[in-house]
């Protein structure tokens, strides 16, 4: 995600840069064919261009509300996420009761915690495609993070294990049915976020709203000189250029937003909010009963050059 | 080499590419559960060591959740602080992303990459294009590709390919592209006695995988016409994930200046050069001067 208040030229021109120059020797031809060897038939009337324009801004804005939403839709569901992950952890670890009698293992309530801290990092990898496994071995351990290569859907895997340790924890006598209810609800709210990202990762804009306004900026682009050229002569690559870029990079953008887990950045800054969430779970939980290997010392994230990842 | 990786070191300077590598990096960690050393080399004429620290602190945050990760910071020139860093570390694998593509011409500019592959012993990662948001770095390894330019360059980064294809259970897929054959392909013969016709490559390409004794699939691959036009295809079709060359075929030596192979540029897949065995016997003659700090 972009948090600088500028958007550097430099982010857009490697895209654009091809279309532009090849526009921009168009324009400086039709400018000379024009003026210079006075070949007037070429010129065309503004008014066909004109309508042809305002159509392009409707598919346009269009498009980029269509792909605005898909991208805030992601971010809210990782604000819902922050939220499930605090109100799942203080569940954890005010809802289950103290074990009778000590054992040999980590307790339950800061397993439990712990899980719910390798969730959003699980879910994120498995947004952005990458392997999660040595982030649950350094969060859950070797033997978690073995047993969950098993599994092509890691996250739904985890959450599967968690209702295993609550499972776990009632047949203890540590919860009781409507405790467990409440929990399992807001467990059930953690898959359907998972669900919903999944659904934004995997389907995307349709292709009608994509390839048609990228045709319609072509062929608004190539007409526009022969439009300007009678009024405007010589400085019509000027004009015409500067117009074109602007249409080319709301074309751009508007594409490059519409996919909000892709490793980019514009992508839902996932590392910092899973980061958040993990920071926010860490002290919460406390480090007391946790061996050493589990225990991090994190900091937040800073924008890197402008960016969040 | 490759396959007995206990160390990656990753080179950043927190461009896109740099973070596009990120999936790749993550399963290279995971599969040869090696250490991984986040570096960056920072100017200190123009950045304080405060915003560079937390620069390089922010960047692949998540590295701070793996078993082993340790982020260097150096000050000076980029080329120098990671030569001098990776010298101390012959057992590595750096992970060296391309720079952005501005799409402007840079006719000062001198490729990091070729002088790293260039001068160092290790075996060096890189990307031929950025791939932003594919998902093609992220999957497993179980299609390896080995481009042999001519028989010049040697077998060794086949070997070391072969070796790695065992222990991972890949397929090895050995790439060979014939030029067109036209008027100056009569020079060709003077510079190389690599074959030029198909079917004369694919005899030589079938001695090589018969040469291979640790390989268990060899598939082979032959193409005509311009490389950088056919290795691609090549590629795509054996769906080779990785691809090795040898440290010859890897750069292109202009007259003033060398940088990495435009062959490559269309290619989708990771591309590891693989040194000259010799460079393995290099020596240090004194010992360099620490400057960086482990952050």
């Amino acid at each position: 995600m972009i948090v600088r208040d500028r958007l550097p030229l430099k982010r857009i021109w490697p895209q654009a840069w091809r279309r532009l120059l090849i526009l921009l020797f168009f324009d400086c031809t039709v400018a000379v064919i024009y003026t210079v060897f006075k070949h007037h038939w070429i010129s065309l009337n503004g008014l066909p261009v004109a309508p042809l324009a305002s159509a392009l801004t409707i598919f346009l804005a269009f498009r980029t509300n269509a792909a605005y939403g898909r991208w805030w839709e992601a971010r809210s569901l990782w604000g819902q996420l922050v939220n499930y992950s605090r109100a799942l952890a203080r569940q954890f670890l005010t809802m289950l009761d103290d074990e009778l009698e000590p054992k040999d293992r980590i307790p339950l309530s800061k397993q439990l915690v712990l899980h719910q801290i390798a969730f959003p990092h699980v879910l994120r990898c498995h947004l952005r495609k990458q392997t999660p496994f040595s982030e649950i071995q350094s969060i859950l351990g070797k033997d978690i993070a073995d047993e969950m290569r098993r599994y092509k859907n890691v996250p739904a895997a985890l959450l599967v294990r968690m209702g295993g340790l609550l499972k776990q924890a009632r047949n203890e006598g540590m919860i009781d049915s409507f405790r467990w209810t409440a929990i399992d609800e807001n467990l059930t709210m953690l898959a359907n976020i998972q669900g919903a990202c999944e659904r934004i990762k995997n389907t995307p804009l349709p292709r009608q709203f994509d390839y048609l306004p990228r045709i319609l900026v072509d062929a608004f682009c190539w007409l526009l000189p022969l439009a300007l050229v009678e009024d405007l002569g010589l400085m019509t690559p000027i004009a015409s250029t500067l117009i074109s870029f602007t249409f080319i990079a709301a074309d751009l953008m508007s594409r490059e937003i519409s996919n909000p887990f892709d490793n980019t950045i514009h992508d839902t800054p996932m590392t910092a909010l899973s980061r958040t969430i993990e920071l926010n779970l860490r002290e919460e939980m406390g480090d007391e009963g946790l061996p050493r290997e589990f225990r991090k010392q994190l900091a937040e994230l800073q924008p890197v050059d402008g960016f969040v990842f | 080499m490759l396959q007995h990786t206990r160390h990656i070191i990753f080179a950043t300077n927190f461009s896109d590419a740099c973070h596009a590598a990120i999936p790749a990096v993550a399963r290279w960690v995971d599969m040869l559960q090696c250490k991984l050393t986040l570096l960056h080399v920072y100017n200190a004429d123009r950045l304080l060591y405060r915003d560079a620290n937390a620069l390089l602190q922010s960047f692949f945050a998540e590295a701070d959740n793996y078993p082993q990760c340790q982020r260097v910071l150096m000050s000076g020139d980029p080329a120098e602080g990671i030569s001098e860093f990776c010298q101390r570390h012959r057992d590595a694998l750096l992970v060296l992303p391309p720079s952005d593509q501005t799409g402007l011409p840079r006719p000062w500019h001198r490729s990091l990459r070729a002088r790293m592959i260039q001068t160092l012993p290790i075996p060096i990662w890189t990307l031929g294009r950025t791939l932003v948001g594919s998902a093609l770095a992220a999957n497993s390894d179980r299609h390896l590709g080995v481009w042999l330019s001519s028989p010049e360059e040697g077998l060794a980064h086949v070997r070391q390919a072969a070796q790695y294809a065992t222990q991972t259970g890949s397929t090895l897929h050995l790439l060979h592209v014939v030029p067109d054959v036209n008027e100056g392909s009569l020079t060709h013969t003077l510079r190389t006695q690599a074959p030029l016709g198909e079917e004369y490559a694919e005899e030589w390409l079938t001695q090589v995988a018969a040469s291979l004794d640790s390989a268990q699939r060899v598939e082979i691959h032959v193409g005509q016409g311009k490389a950088r036009r056919v290795l691609p295809k090549l590629i795509r079709s054996s769906g080779a994930e990785l691809l090795m060359v040898s440290q010859n075929s890897a750069i292109e030596r202009g007259l003033f200046r060398s940088e990495v192979s435009s062959i490559f540029r269309e290619c989708c897949s990771g591309i590891v050069s693989v040194p000259l065995a010799a460079h393995s016997s290099l020596t240090i003659s004194s010992p360099p001067a620490v400057l960086e700090e482990v952050a």
